[in-house]
């Protein structure tokens, strides 16, 4: 059969008996699933994860040890700053991220794009918490606790001259930033890795001018 | 006039056969159609106050259905599920001699799920007998490589019904 003699049982497959107007009307106050929908609620979770356990760990270390570990407080004060201009960043990249009445095209290069800056931002966050993290307590353990740390490779001491614990610091930093970037690299594709590979796959057709 | 939620009903319940048709050639088995479906649906809403008639009601709903249904990435399952008869729709199931209609329309939305994305997009566009300018302005894709992609498309699909 040519494709023009379906288009007679194409028009029939779209009659349908009315549908119950109550049933589309309760369907409006549904919540989207769509991705970049689910991604900003995980967003908003994350927000919220992150406001109570670092609130609750800034106001133990400021309360606690009579305040001698208040830098921890200050520290995840520090972070806990940088983590809100990480989420605002983020959550324009999502409300930026798709314009469903636009054309078919450009609503996929726009939301291509976006999706690479954010998986970006996503895994640059990711991976510097934990070298920064690292330096941090290193550096807290070694005031609060010098006297019996400083005959260990870490901490300057008689036996450690600076140059040899700055190269240890240096390597263990290395380490732990090389890791945390597979790691979250990992993790990032598996959440959108399909996605952005979709998403090209379509534009890529659309985009061959033939 | 086009603010209010019953006016926006109006149009939808008018062009619903349009999204249940999206929701046909995107997906594979009936959760997801109704899960697309009611995406859709949830998409117009939260677009309609944007909605301000510069184009055709259909040619904007055309463009978030397939916003949604393309970019909206869902994992499926590709296998085949047929129809079951309570929702097939009216007028196709209640009389004996449409049950070959029925059964084509079937294998043809199986022979148009085996085409790529954009290829269903264009044929089910030119199936509803939208213009080169509307399927331009829906798809963001100059005419010229509209007709080579459709006539692709097209020969395609006569190869898949064919096989069928």
């Amino acid at each position: 059969m040519e494709l023009d003699q379906w288009k007679d049982i194409w028009k029939e497959g779209g009659e349908l008996p009315p549908d119950d107007a109550q049933k589309l009307q309760s369907l409006l106050a549904k919540k989207s699933n769509s991705p970049v929908s689910k991604m900003k609620r995980n967003l908003k979770v994350e927000l919220w994860f992150v406001i109570i356990t670092y609130g609750a760990i800034i106001l133990f270390y400021f309360l606690a040890f009579k305040g001698r570990m208040s830098a921890v407080s200050w520290f995840m004060l520090f972070i806990g700053l940088l983590f809100i201009f990480y989420f605002q960043r983020k959550n324009k990249l999502l409300t930026e991220m798709e314009c469903l009445s636009c054309e078919v095209k450009s609503n996929l290069q726009k939301q291509t794009i976006t999706l690479e800056k954010y998986i970006r931002i996503y895994l640059i966050g990711g991976t510097l918490l934990a070298p920064v993290s690292l330096l941090f307590f290193g550096w807290l353990f070694y005031i609060t606790a010098w006297r019996k740390v400083n005959d260990t490779i870490f901490y300057p001491g008689e036996h450690n001259p600076i140059w040899k614990v700055i190269l240890v610091w240096v390597i263990l930093t290395t380490i732990v930033t090389v890791l945390f970037y597979v790691i979250n690299k990992w993790y990032v594709r598996k959440l959108y890795g399909k996605h952005v590979e979709k998403l090209k796959e379509v534009l890529s057709e659309m985009e061959n001018e033939e | 006039m086009y603010s209010s939620q019953k006016d926006f009903l109006t149009q939808l319940d008018a062009h619903k056969g349009m999204i249940h048709k999206v929701c046909q050639v995107y997906c594979w088995n009936p959760g997801d159609r109704e899960d697309l479906f009611q995406e859709i649906i949830i998409q117009l809403w939260k677009a309609w106050p944007g909605f301000r008639g510069e184009s055709k009601f259909s040619t904007w709903l055309y463009r978030i259905a397939l916003n949604t249904a393309i970019s909206g990435l869902r994992k499926q399952k590709k296998y085949l599920v047929y129809m079951e008869p309570e929702k097939l729709p009216a007028g196709l199931n209640d009389e004996s001699e449409n049950e070959e209609k029925e059964e084509r329309l079937k294998q043809f939305y199986d022979a148009l799920r085996q085409l790529s994305e954009l290829e269903r997009a264009i044929i089910m566009l030119y199936l509803d007998e939208k213009s080169y300018d509307e399927m331009e302005d829906i798809l963001g894709i100059n005419q010229n490589s509209l007709r080579v992609k459709m006539n692709r498309a097209k020969e395609k699909l006569r190869k898949i019904t064919k096989q069928a």
